[in-house]
């Protein structure tokens, strides 16, 4: 088609940095976890622990992990890595679409090409290209990590039984085709929806069902995780077609070739839509709406949270659904836990509610606080369209503003994971009803304890992004690293032996593993202290700088 | 061949779900006419144009670019046609150097020396960044990006909002050397002085129809012509109140004031009558583009108001 090359060309230019941004930032995660695990587990026998710890259904293979292999160093790397690499790479496939086609459509710059001799449809074949390449690259760096600690990229380590055909390779073939299986997710939603913005909330909407649809097969056992070699009811998401592959356990070809195949229809359809579509609008119409403003639109407060409702709400729900689920489900928790003592002395845990309590409400901390930094992001995109400088250019002093959608963020942040402990709360404790002898380790007020030690970390993070948007105008990216840093540490570093520095150190486990373990009063309070200073500081830059 | 319109189009409809924002329009634009496009915000102007680019679909209606299909042969047409839409964005981590560079790969060809003599008139720094751009900066890039390109269709959307006076002048330059040239001009515009010193023909749009189309002349010659005078007498007044349709007077310190708007053929008439009751002072005005526009234009407020 003409001009496909050229579009693809002016995306991989203009797009560089997001595009090498997520191939980068999962090899760094796979190097680190591959180089640990190699040191902590090089001898096959000490594996055994490993292994039998994970032994089916327990919460770690709900969340993460759950395609066994463990007793080679491969299958050991990829359980680590799930937890962070299953849901980052759904995202990363997501949004690179969307910010590939939608995004720049919703800019104009689609227009000043479409109307260059190219063909109709090669502004979409152009976004592929460099999609593809980005997810392909990601999954090239994590196969490079693997094998740079001795994975051998075909077949089972020497002398562990294990797929001829599995490997290193298949594992990269499983997470390049599960990524493009969500890119091609993205460019359909991009076509359906009214702009980039409720394309990407969809496309994050469709990733967080699968996820959570997936948590639940697996924590129920019914999944590939069963242990009976069965792929049970994985096969109802995407996410469960990853596990089922298990590269270093079965090496399955027929899931593999369902996600590569899905993962081409999706790319088919979204070019199909793309026929039946004009430029600017989406397959679904923009609907009129209300001709008036309620008042306290007019004020600094109302317009942030008419601004920041839609996301929070998505949120909101989506971390309330996964309280629900881990709560409902706790007895199956529990029970798994119990089977799997030497996971437990691994990790220092009790077999009981605590752990898991801990698990599910730090997880929630991780997504509110992902949703307050995306509110921050959301700001500086205002910032950078003009439209904050035509806010401000009404009766409004900076400050009041600024504190306004700082606010919401930081409220939204925190009402989500106060949201996600009362549900978890109230699900785990009706679940645990007449069970008297799990119910001694959990407790409402344990849960409540938890929630408030996490709402630190939380709110510091987000506040970080705060300061750093306040101060410079631009996206809050170094909040989304730190995120991103100290939720590997939280989920790997006890297993990878990580030094202590960085647990200590790290905003969500700088707490402590609460309520299995005491809270660091000290850090706790240090956090809300770096929180609220960072929150002034950010306040204080703003109203002195230049707003372009 | 030559006798073919560069754009025709008839009876074109658009609907965006409930939406209507073309209702019938037609638009027929000649070999080497600049056009100048007209209408109200909101009349349907840059619909037509994405259209007529081939980035939107018809819910029905005919329209040929340059004897082909806007959307089968978007191709074919585009490597003969340049665009510059109203609101211009460009790549924001490019320098605008780099961005027109992108734009006319593209094309696979371009003349550097157009392309750089426009830079210079247009006084463009071309090693900015495109974030740093302003508004007009952003647009000046996309008329250069246009204008370097030796095509037979030039397709402007309000091309000048962003420009500050001098640039205008630079732009109607180089719309008057396409001209000369012999290439075609589609030139949607608000800015009426624009129109009138470029455009030969124009076409109004109202509410998604056409409600006017041919050349300035025959536009002209269609509306009123102003007649203003002042009296000292208020019985003369009277009296020509009465005879001239749709005279008004007004008086005030300095005399009682008569205007008059009168269509063409009964200009001869009206002048005489007025004059022969011996005024204080008697203008003639021809009817200005503005008010040729503003007749159109309220007629639309009027539309609206009554639509709701
Ligand atoms: N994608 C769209 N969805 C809904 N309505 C639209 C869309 N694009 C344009 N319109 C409507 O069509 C009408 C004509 O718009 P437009 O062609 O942009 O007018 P203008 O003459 O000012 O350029 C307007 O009422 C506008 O709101
Ligand atoms: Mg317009």
């Amino acid at each position: 088609m003409t001009g496909t090359l050229r579009c693809a060309l002016a995306l991989a230019r203009s797009g560089r940095m997001r595009l090498l941004a997520w191939p980068l930032a999962m090899a760094a995660l796979a190097v680190m976890t591959a180089v640990s695990i190699d040191e902590f587990y090089a001898e096959p026998a000490s594996r055994a622990a490993y292994a039998a710890a994970l032994e089916m259904a327990d919460v770690m293979t709900a969340l993460g992990g759950a395609s066994g292999g463990l007793a080679q160093l491969g299958g050991m790397i990829a359980n680590e890595l799930a937890i962070m690499v299953l849901p980052a790479v759904a995202i990363a496939g997501v949004m690179l679409a969307v910010a590939s086609t939608r995004a720049e459509e919703d800019a104009g710059r689609t227009e000043l090409v479409t109307a260059r001799p190219v063909a109709h449809r090669a502004p979409l074949l152009g976004a592929f290209a460099p999609v593809t390449a980005s997810l392909l690259l990601l999954a090239a760096l994590v196969v490079g990590a693997m094998t740079l600690v001795g994975v051998p990229l075909i077949g089972a380590e020497d002398g562990i039984a294990g797929p001829a055909d599995g490997g290193a390779l298949g594992y990269g073939l499983a997470l390049a085709a599960y990524g493009l299986l969500f890119s091609g997710v993205g460019f359909v939603v991009a076509e359906l929806a009214r702009d980039a913005r409720s394309a990407r909330m969809t496309g994050l909407a469709v990733v967080a069902l699968a996820y959570l649809v997936r948590v639940g097969v697996n924590g129920a056992g019914r999944g590939v995780t069963a242990g009976d070699d069965a792929v049970g009811l994985s096969w109802i998401t995407p996410v469960g077609w990853f596990d089922a592959v298990a590269p270093f356990a079965h090496m399955r070809w027929a899931p593999l070739l369902v996600l590569a195949a899905a993962a081409l229809g999706l790319h088919l359809l979204a070019v199909v839509l793309r026929g039946r579509r004009d430029l600017g609008a989406g397959l679904i119409a923009a609907r009129p709406g209300p001709v008036s403003a309620p008042r306290r639109l007019g004020t600094p407060l109302g317009l942030a949270w008419r601004l920041a409702r839609g996301s929070l709400l998505g949120w909101l729900l989506g971390v309330v659904a996964l309280a629900a689920l881990m709560g409902s489900q706790l007895p199956a928790w529990i029970g798994a836990l119990q089977q799997s003592e030497a996971m437990l002395e691994l990790m220092g845990m009790e077999a009981d509610a605590s752990a898991v309590t801990n698990m599910t409400m730090a997880f929630s901390a991780l997504l509110a606080a992902s949703a307050g930094i995306g509110r921050i992001g959301a700001l500086a995109e205002e910032e950078d369209s003009e439209r904050l400088a035509l806010t401000l250019s009404r009766p409004v002093g900076r400050v009041r503003l600024w504190s306004a959608s700082v606010g919401v963020a930081l409220a939204g942040a925190a009402g989500i994971l106060i949201a996600a402990g009362l549900v978890y709360a109230a699900t785990g404790w009706g679940a645990l009803q007449g069970d008297a002898g799990k119910l001694d380790a959990f407790s409402v007020p344990d849960t409540i304890l938890a929630t408030a030690v996490l709402l630190a970390p939380t709110l510091l993070l987000v506040a970080l992004a705060a300061a750093w948007t306040g101060a410079t105008g631009g996206s809050p990216w170094p909040a989304w690293a730190l995120l991103g840093a100290s939720a590997a540490i939280l989920f790997l570093g006890p297993g990878l032996d990580l030094p202590d520095v960085l647990i200590d150190t790290a905003p969500l486990s700088a707490v402590g593993t609460v309520p299995v373990d005491d809270p660091v009063w000290g850090a706790v309070a240090l956090e809300a202290v770096l929180a609220a200073a960072a929150v002034v500081l950010g306040a204080l830059r703003f109203a002195r700088r230049d707003v372009p | 061949m030559t006798d073919l319109p560069i754009i025709r189009a008839e009876r074109l409809v658009k609907r965006f779900g409930r939406a209507i924002a073309l209702d019938g329009a037609d638009l027929t634009v000649e070999r080497g006419q600049v056009h100048g496009f007209l209408g109200p915000n909101g009349a349907g102007k840059s619909t037509t144009i994405r259209a007529i680019l081939g980035q939107i679909s018809l819910t029905s209606g005919e329209l040929e670019v340059l004897g082909m299909d806007p959307r089968r042969d978007a191709v074919a047409i585009h490597h003969r046609l340049a665009y510059v839409p109203g609101d211009v964005s460009l790549w924001p981590s490019l320098t605008g150097g780099q961005c027109l560079d992108l734009l006319a790969g593209f094309h696979g060809r371009e003349d550097r020396a157009r392309r750089d003599r426009l830079v210079e008139a247009f006084d463009l720094d071309l090693s900015k960044r495109a974030r740093t751009y302003s508004k007009g900066n952003r647009q000046k890039v996309a008329l250069v990006a246009a204008l370097a390109l030796d095509v037979d269709l030039y397709v402007f959307d309000e091309p000048t909002s962003g420009l500050d006076p001098l640039m205008e002048v630079t732009f109607q330059q180089a719309v008057r050397e396409l001209a000369d040239r012999g290439a075609t001009v589609l030139l949607s515009s608000h800015i009426l002085d624009e129109v009138e010193s470029l455009c030969s023909h124009v076409t109004i749009l109202r509410s998604g129809r056409t409600i006017s189309a041919g050349s300035l002349e025959d536009l002209r010659r269609a509306t009123t012509t102003t007649i203003s005078a002042t009296f000292a007498d208020e019985e003369a007044v009277r009296a020509l109140v009465e005879r001239i349709d749709g005279a008004e007077a007004v008086a005030d310190a300095s005399g009682i004031h008569l205007t008059a708007k009168v269509e063409r053929e009964r200009v001869a008439a009206a002048v005489g009558a007025v004059a022969a009751a011996d005024p204080l002072s008697l203008v003639v005005r021809p009817p200005s583009l503005d008010e040729l526009f503003l007749e159109h234009y309220a007629g639309a407020a009027a539309d609206d108001g009554a639509a709701r």
